[in-house]
């Protein structure tokens, strides 16, 4: 078999009107130059990253190298990168469009990622990889012919359908991804629906809730890899959860994911102390706590009411106050009479003698409020991110933080793409019901970047509800992370998140969500 | 980096300053207009009728750790900078024409030869490149094995020198071209090439994988059109030859 030639005869065109011409002086060592450069720099083998030669101010890791080049040899640039939260996702994606471009495979680029993270891949591609993105923002222009960034909500109006249908893209990258498993939404169809030669897929969780999820994602890269719908039904699902023919299913999923775990990555891991502080209530903090249960909202099981006072009593609060005169009850009473948070004593406790940066989570904005005037007026300077804040907002938060602030209170639903490398102190200021949870909060300071060792505090009254998820979850979290962090269990993941969930909101008491804790864990053990 | 040495010493830029991991350089206007992307400043400049002031600019090739000021950068061989300044120098050197100088009081005889860089690309689920030199004889009609070498012990310049005159060519550069595309055409067909088959192999399965998925449903046609095109754009092994640059150079016979 000979592959077809073809000729390019655009210098040819003008060689009888060069002929005519003379040469300027420096025209033959420019002549030489322009040949000796080009063969250094050209791909001399089919194989091989050219980039990281090219970027030497980046100092890349062995496992990111690695994805690029599997990506690039063996999956011919059509790829899932699940790597766990931290580990470099982005550089993994950046490196291989870099080197996609320096072999002039890829020109016209399309990155699609959440609003808010648009202008953190502008900044990363330029400072890291020399490649000038152009952010399309309220009035995109699609027919750029370099590499773009837009978030994938305003690209899937209806108005551009005709431009992305008569528009090819060497690459598309989506970050996110997890956000384009479900077929029948608006962001799978448009992706579905674009021109792409070559596209990644980032996710950390490309499994939410069960294994369709994951032959959708596929079928946008490589339709047909599991078979159709039907095949893949019968041949690798057993019921709505369970899968069947396990090895083949993984084998084939290797062909696309690259999934990259921490412990497997790291020769001399960042090491990391996780310190858990039971603190006294205090005697109103206590009686507060244990009147709970006679004023107890419809809707609201008790363990939740429970664990928001865990946090502070504004949170509960926040709860309580709905209910038809609650005003009048001994709780609200109590609650009046609660005039120190032991829990953020401990905290300032902390904070002052740490000297360092200080990255707090917690679960309820009424206690981000607390928080955040509680430092204030004990001279530490303190700022809040949330999740809903709009993107300059953020940027200009963390910029506080970085600058003079010394301590960020961020709720969880704030912390989706957070890198905060330059801090490494992180308390739990209350505790979620999903250690997984509690592994994407560290993974904002512990994460690709960070060279110094994490410290972490987790803070829980005694003889709480926070006391016993210590004992049930926190404890056995070594448990609970070896059954989820890895590619060959990655789909067991969801049934123990649903069993936590399911465990979690709807026991009746205590009694019986410990019951339910403990049948789990001995399951996994 | 030598590149921006040899580069602004050829492009007429006067060097002001040079350390192992810096340079300076005054630049000339054309080198100015042509890679500053300032063509506002310069059409001012033109309309007024004054001459323009060309900038000094300083290169970094290590990253000097500090924030870089206005007339500063750093550069890589990943830049957009070094492959600006790589393209104008392939572009102003596209095609030269050279006389080999000689000191001497005898009347020297210069014979013409066509000296070409071809660029082949050979791509299909990626891709690797090679630069082919050729050298022609444009009377005799033979080829040069080591015509790169030879120029570098030889003294040329871009005008022709006293007391030396050029033969005319009997073969015209443009049939010495298709001589030597007739050539790299019989060299590539000699070549073995694994990497093409193996990349239709891989296409095969990808089209029968797809085949699987859709299994001849009508409604999605225009689906499975687009999945097919993109296999097909990443596996179709394809050959690209054009010319890098190339050159007319007149050369005393003994230098053969």
């Amino acid at each position: 078999m000979k592959p077809a030639i073809l000729y390019d005869d655009s210098w040819e065109k003008f060689l009888e009107k060069e002929l005519q011409s003379a040469s300027s002086p420096g025209s033959l060592s420019l002549f030489k130059l322009t040949a000796e450069t080009k063969n250094r720099i050209l791909p001399s083998d089919f194989n091989g990253l050219l980039a990281p030669d090219f970027l030497p101010h980046i100092q890349f890791l062995p496992h990111q190298i690695k994805t690029a080049q599997t990506v690039m040899e063996e999956m011919n640039g059509t790829a899932i990168l699940a790597d766990e939260v931290g580990l470099g996702k982005t550089i993994e994606a950046g490196l291989i469009l870099k080197e996609y471009m320096l072999r002039g495979l890829v020109s016209r680029v399309l990155i699609l990622a959440p609003a808010s993270l648009v202008s953190q891949w502008a900044k990363e591609l330029r400072e890291k990889f020399q490649i000038f993105a152009l952010v399309q923002r309220k009035k995109p222009d699609w027919s750029w012919n370099g590499v773009q960034i837009a978030s994938i909500d305003s690209a899937k109006q209806s108005k551009f359908a005709d431009v992305f249908s008569d528009t090819l893209f060497d690459m598309v990258i989506i970050d996110e991804a997890h956000r384009l498993k479900n077929p029948a939404t608006k962001n799978h169809q448009f992706v579905n629906g674009l021109n792409k030669t070559y596209c990644l897929l980032l996710t950390a969780t490309p499994v939410q809730n069960n294994a369709d999820e994951l032959f959708h994602l596929v079928s946008l890269l490589k339709p047909g890899l599991f078979g159709n719908n039907g095949f893949f039904q019968t041949q690798f699902k057993d019921g709505k959860r369970s899968m069947q023919n396990r090895d083949a299913f993984h084998a084939l999923l290797k062909q696309v994911m690259i999934r990259n775990v921490r412990t497997n990555v790291e020769k001399e891991p960042i090491k990391r102390f996780v310190q858990t502080i039971r603190i006294t209530p205090s005697k109103e903090e206590k009686a507060f706590y244990e009147s709970l249960s006679d004023c107890l909202p419809g809707a609201i099981t008790l363990l939740t009411l429970q664990r928001e006072a865990c946090s502070s009593k504004y949170a509960a609060l926040a709860t309580l106050i709905k209910q038809e005169g609650f005003a009048q009850t001994n709780t609200a009473a109590l609650a009046g009479a609660i005039k120190q948070n032991s829990k953020a004593d401990k905290a300032l406790d902390i904070v002052k003698q740490l000297n360092e940066k200080v990255l707090i989570f917690t679960q309820y904005r009424a206690t981000q409020q607390y928080l955040e005037l509680f430092f204030r007026s004990h001279d530490i300077p303190a700022v809040s991110f949330q999740g809903n804040f709009k993107k300059g907002k953020k940027d200009w938060m963390i910029e506080l933080f970085k600058g003079p602030a010394r301590v960020l209170i961020a709720t969880e639903a704030g912390s989706e793409g957070l890198n905060l490398q330059f801090c490494r102190h992180v308390i739990n200021f209350d505790l979620p019901w999903n250690p997984m949870k509690l592994e994407q909060r560290i993974g904002r300071v512990h994460r690709y970047g960070q060279n110094q060792d994490v410290y972490i505090y987790h803070l829980a009254y005694k003889q709480s509800i926070e006391d016993r998820m210590l004992a049930l979850l926190y404890e056995k979290i070594a448990l609970f992370q070896t059954a989820i962090g890895k590619l060959d269990t990655i789909l067991d993941q969801n049934w123990i998140e649903d069993h936590l969930k399911d465990a979690f909101h709807t026991s009746k008491s205590v009694g019986e969500w410990e019951i339910k804790m403990q049948n789990l864990a001995a399951v996994l053990e | 980096m030598p590149f921006l040495r040899t580069f602004f010493n050829a492009c007429e830029c006067r060097i002001l300053e040079e350390s192992n991991d810096s340079l300076t350089v005054q630049l000339t206007e054309e080198a100015d207009r042509a890679l500053m992307n300032r063509p506002f400043y310069w059409h001012y400049k033109d309309q007024l009728g004054q001459p323009g002031d060309p900038l000094a600019f300083t290169f970094f090739t290590k990253d000097p750790g500090r924030l870089l000021k206005y007339q500063e950068e750093y550069i890589t061989f990943g830049s957009p900078r070094f492959h600006q300044f790589l393209l104008y120098a392939q572009k102003r050197a596209s095609f030269i024409k050279m006389y080999e100088t000689s000191i001497s009081s005898k009347t020297v005889q210069l014979e013409p030869w066509l000296f070409v860089h071809f660029h082949l690309s050979y791509e299909a689920n990626g891709k690797k490149e090679k630069l082919v030199p050729l050298a022609l004889h444009l009377i005799s009609g033979t080829f040069s094995n080591n015509f790169s070498e030879k120029l570098t012990s030889l003294s040329l310049s871009h005008m022709i020198a006293p007391y030396h005159y050029v033969l005319s060519p009997l073969i015209t550069p443009a049939s010495g071209l298709n001589r030597m595309k007739k050539r790299l055409r019989q060299d590539i067909i000699q070549e073995e090439h694994d990497w093409a088959k193996s990349a239709l192999e891989k296409k095969k399965i990808e089209l029968a994988l797809l085949d699987s998925f859709f299994e001849q449903n009508e409604e999605n046609n225009a689906h499975f059109e687009r999945e097919k095109a993109a296999i097909i754009r990443r596996f179709e092994p394809v050959i690209r030859i054009s010319v890098l640059n190339g050159g007319l150079f007149y050369i005393a016979q003994n230098g053969r």
